[in-house]
C-alpha cells in the first residue's frame, strides 16, 4: 500500500523546489486545517490562527529549498508553534484573548526550579537538551500527555479524551509531570533564575 | 528563565516525540462527519456535506488470512466534543493543586488499553474481536463520511423486514479488526434489542425479540445528523425498517451478534417521541408528518408497502470511508458479492486483482486528502446483478475514479467515471435504467448525472423538486434580509436545484455555526443536500 503521507510530502517538497505557487496551495489543502487548529488552541483567535498559518507558509517558502524537511508535517508544526508563541509575545500581557496560552504559562510556572546558583545556561546543558532528556525519561504515555498539553496546546479535556482518561486524572498526571520536570531541572542544576 | 522560555524551549524537542504525541484530530458532531468531498470549486476547498450518513463500516467485512498485530489503542471515553472553536479557555481547567482525594485508577494510567479491561469477549475469530463498550463517544473510532443512499419511502418501508416495535435495550460493542491498521481497525457499533409489536413486512415466526446490529453507533459524525440513532432511546417505540442478514452476505461476527441490520443507519426508524410527535429524517419520508401519531405513521407505512413498495429484494452496498485520524488515509473499497458472500478488500488489494499491480499507480493516489474522500454508492438494481464490485481511487487532488462492474443477464458490464467532477458519463449504468447510485450527487456538470436523475421515479423527483424550490426561495429570502438584495455570506457559494429535485447548497470552508445557519434557514427535510466543509475539520 503506497504511503499516502510520504508521497504527498514529496510532491509538496517538489513544488517548493520548483518554486511553484501550487506549493503553498497544496500545503494549505493538506495541512492547513491542522496548523490553524494548532495555533487556535494557543491563541484562541481564529484571525490570529490564520495569520500564523500564513506565516508558516511564508517561512516554508523561504526555507525550502535549501531545507528539505522530512517528514514535513512535524517541521511545519514546529514553525507554527513558534510563530504562535511569537504572536503571543506581541499581545498585551494583561489581555486574555482566549486560547490556552495563559493557562499553560501558569501551569509551567510550577515547573520552574527554585534556587539560583548564579550559573548561566551557557555553562550548562541547554534547556532544549534538558527537556529532551526529561522527555526521554518519561513513559510514552506520560510523554504524550505532557506534549499534547504543552506542545500541541490541547486543553486538559482534550488531553484526557485523547488518552482515554478522565479530565481530573489528566490534571493529576500533568501536575505530577510538572513537578517531575521541576525536580529534574533542579537536579540537573540547570537553573539560573 | 521564565515560563515562556520553557514553553519556547519545548519547541526544540525531538521530532520523534512530536510525532508520537500528535493528537488524533476528532470530528465533532456535524463536523466532517457527513462529509463527502467531490471536488474543489476553483481554489476553494469546498467539500461535500450531506444530510445523512451511511454508516457501513468497511472494516466489518474482513476475512484476512494473516491478521496483523493488534493495536492497543486507548479507548476514548469522553462524553464531550473535542472540536476546536474560537472560545475562551476554561479557567477552571487550570490546575494549581491536584485534588487531594484524586487518585489515578489503574485503568486510567497513560498506557491503558482499549475496551473494558476484563470484559467478556463476545466474538473472536479471523482477526475480529468484539467486546462490550461502555463509553459515550469515541472520536478516535473511524468515521463514516459518506452519502446515504437516497432511497424513497417505498424502498425504505418496503425493505425485507419492517415492523412496529419497542426498543428494549442498547448494547454498544467495540470491534477490533486486525485486518486494518489503526485507527481504522476499531469501531463502535451497537446491538439493538426490539420487542416487536406488529410486523408490517416480512416474517417473524415466533415473535421473539429482534436483534439488530447498528454500525457506527457512537460515531461522532452521526451525532447531529443521524436521526434514527440520535433519537433512539430505550423504551421508545417506532416503525423500524430492517434487512435480514444471511449467512453468506454478512460478516460472521455481525450474524453472531444480531439477525438484522438497518438498511440505512440514518433512516431506519420513525420514533414516537415522549410528549407526542415523531422523530425521523423528513427528507427520507416526505409523506410522513412529524405531528402524526405512531398509529398514523404505521397506517401510512402499510399503505406504502401494500400499494407502492416493490417486492423485497437485496441491495448491494459499496463504500469507501475515511480514517478519522490524519495518520493514514486510505481508500478502502468494499466488494459485495451477493451470491458468494461478502468480504471487503483494501483498495489496493482489490484493484491489484482487477487491474494488475502494474496499474495500481494509476488507480491510487497518495494524496491522503483525496483518499480521504468517501463514497457510498448504493446500487439498487431491479434485475439484481450477481456481482457488483466497485472502488475508488484518485488521480489527483480532488478527483476520484469510480469503477463499477457488474453482471446482469449473464453479461459483464463495467463502467467508470473519473476526473474532476466526474465528467465521464455512465452509459453502461444507464442501460440498467433503474440503477441507483449515491454517487450521482457528485457528478457535477456531468451529463450522465442529469440523465440519471431524469430517470428517477416521477413521484420521488416531483416531490423533492417542490420542496427544493421552496427551500431555495426561503434561503434566498433569508440572505436578502440579512445581506441585502442578492447578498449572501462570504462562505456561501451557490444553491442549485438538480434535475433530481434536490437543492444543492455549496459552501466554502466555514464554521459549524455557518452550516447550522443554513440548516436553520431551510425547513427540515426539504431535499437539501448541503455541500461544505467545516474549517479545521481536516
Amino acid at each position: 500500500m503506497p504511503n499516502a503521507d510520504s508521497k504527498t510530502e514529496e510532491r509538496i517538497l517538489t513544488l517548493f523546489r520548483e518554486r511553484s505557487e501550487e506549493a503553498v496551495a497544496e500545503t494549505s489543502r493538506r495541512y492547513g486545517a491542522l496548523l490553524r487548529a494548532q495555533a487556535l488552541r494557543l491563541l484562541g483567535s481564529a484571525e490570529d490562527a490564520e495569520e500564523v498559518e500564513n506565516e508558516v507558509y511564508l517561512t516554508a517558502w523561504n526555507r525550502i529549498p535549501p531545507e528539505e524537511p522530512r517528514p514535513l508535517l512535524p517541521w511545519l508544526r514546529t514553525i507554527c508553534r513558534r510563530r504562535a508563541l511569537d504572536r503571543l509575545d506581541l499581545r498585551n500581557a494583561a489581555k486574555r484573548g482566549g486560547g490556552q496560552a495563559d493557562l499553560i504559562l501558569d501551569e509551567l510556572q510550577e515547573s520552574l526550579p527554585s534556587g539560583d546558583d548564579g550559573r548561566t545556561w551557557a555553562e550548562r546543558m541547554s534547556l532544549e537538551e534538558a527537556l529532551n532528556a526529561f522527555l526521554g525519561a518519561l513513559t510514552p504515555g506520560e510523554r504524550k500527555i505532557f506534549l499534547q498539553r504543552y506542545w500541541y496546546f490541547l486543553s486538559v479535556k482534550e488531553v484526557a479524551a485523547q488518552n482515554g482518561i478522565k479530565p481530573g486524572s489528566a490534571k493529576v498526571i500533568l501536575y505530577r509531570l510538572r513537578q517531575k520536570l521541576k525536580t529534574f531541572l533542579e537536579k540537573e542544576d540547570l537553573w539560573n533564575g | 528563565m521564565d515560563n515562556r522560555d520553557l514553553l519556547k524551549a519545548l519547541g526544540g524537542i525531538g521530532e520523534e516525540y512530536i510525532r508520537e504525541a500528535e493528537p488524533q484530530e476528532t470530528t465533532p458532531a456535524s463536523k466532517r462527519l457527513h462529509f463527502l468531498r467531490p471536488a474543489v470549486l476553483g481554489s476553494a476547498a469546498a467539500a461535500c456535506l450531506l444530510l445523512g450518513i451511511a454508516a457501513w463500516q468497511s472494516g466489518l467485512f474482513t476475512r484476512r488470512e494473516n491478521p496483523g498485530p493488534r493495536d492497543p489503542a486507548a479507548a476514548v471515553l469522553s462524553g464531550e466534543e473535542t472540536g476546536l472553536s474560537e472560545t475562551t479557555a476554561d479557567p477552571s481547567e487550570k490546575e494549581t493543586d491536584p485534588p487531594a482525594s484524586e487518585t489515578l485508577q489503574a485503568s486510567e494510567a497513560p498506557e491503558s488499553e482499549s475496551g473494558e479491561p476484563g470484559a467478556a469477549v463476545l466474538y473472536q475469530k479471523d482477526g475480529v474481536t468484539v467486546r462490550p463498550f461502555s463509553g459515550v463517544s469515541d472520536p478516535n473510532a473511524p468515521t463514516a463520511q459518506a452519502c446515504l443512499a437516497y432511497l424513497t419511502e417505498e424502498e425504505l418501508f418496503g425493505g425485507s423486514f419492517t415492523m412496529r416495535a419497542r426498543l428494549t435495550d442498547i448494547q454498544p460493542v467495540e470491534i477490533i479488526n486486525d485486518r486494518f491498521e489503526p485507527p481504522l481497525n476499531r469501531s463502535i457499533g451497537a446491538v439493538l434489542i426490539f420487542e416487536p409489536i406488529s410486523v408490517l413486512r416480512g416474517d417473524l415466526p415466533d415473535n421473539a425479540p429482534v436483534r439488530v446490529y447498528a454500525p457506527f453507533y457512537l460515531n461522532t459524525s452521526l451525532e447531529s445528523l443521524n436521526y434514527s440513532l440520535r433519537h433512539m432511546d430505550k423504551g421508545r417505540e417506532g416503525i423500524i425498517m430492517l434487512y435480514k442478514m444471511n449467512s453468506t452476505g454478512y460478516p460472521e461476527y455481525m450474524t453472531a451478534l444480531a439477525d438484522y441490520v438497518p438498511g440505512d443507519n440514518q433512516r431506519f426508524a420513525i420514533w414516537e417521541m415522549p410528549g407526542g410527535g415523531l422523530a425521523f429524517d423528513q427528507s427520507a419520508f416526505p409523506g410522513v408528518d412529524k405531528n402524526w401519531t405512531l398509529d398514523q405513521a404505521e397506517a401510512y407505512a402499510r399503505d406504502i408497502i401494500e400499494n407502492k413498495a416493490p417486492a423485497p429484494r437485496d441491495f448491494s452496498v459499496q463504500f469507501m470511508f475515511r480514517y478519522s485520524g490524519e495518520a493514514e488515509n486510505e481508500a478502502v473499497s468494499l466488494y459485495y458479492d451477493s451470491r458468494n458472500g461478502y468480504y471487503s478488500e483494501a483498495g489496493t488489494a482489490w484493484m491489484e486483482e482487477e487491474y494488475g499491480a502494474e496499474n495500481l499507480e494509476t488507480h491510487l493516489d497518495a494524496d491522503a486528502e483525496t483518499l480521504g474522500k468517501i463514497y457510498r454508492s448504493c446500487l439498487r438494481l431491479k434485475d439484481l446483478p450477481e456481482i457488483i464490485t466497485g472502488g475508488g481511487s484518485a488521480d489527483g487532488p480532488n478527483t476520484v475514479t469510480i469503477e463499477i462492474s457488474w453482471t446482469a443477464d449473464g453479461e459483464q458490464h463495467r463502467t467508470s467515471y473519473s476526473g474532476s467532477w466526474y465528467r465521464d458519463h455512465l452509459p453502461d449504468a444507464l442501460k440498467l435504467e433503474q440503477t441507483r447510485t449515491e454517487l450521482l450527487h457528485y457528478l457535477e456538470d456531468c451529463e450522465a448525472k442529469r440523465k440519471w436523475e431524469a430517470g428517477l421515479t416521477p413521484i420521488a423527483a416531483a416531490r423533492r423538486t417542490v420542496r427544493a424550490e421552496a427551500a431555495k426561495t426561503a434561503l434566498e429570502a433569508a440572505f436578502a434580509e440579512q445581506y441585502g438584495p442578492g447578498g449572501a455570506p462570504s462562505w456561501f457559494r451557490r444553491a442549485v436545484i438538480t434535475e433530481g429535485g434536490y437543492l444543492e447548497v455549496w459552501l466554502a470552508p466555514c464554521s459549524k455555526a455557518n452550516m447550522e445557519e443554513i440548516r436553520n434557514l431551510i425547513p427540515e427535510g426539504d431535499g437539501l443536500l448541503l455541500f461544505g466543509e467545516e474549517s479545521g475539520s481536516r
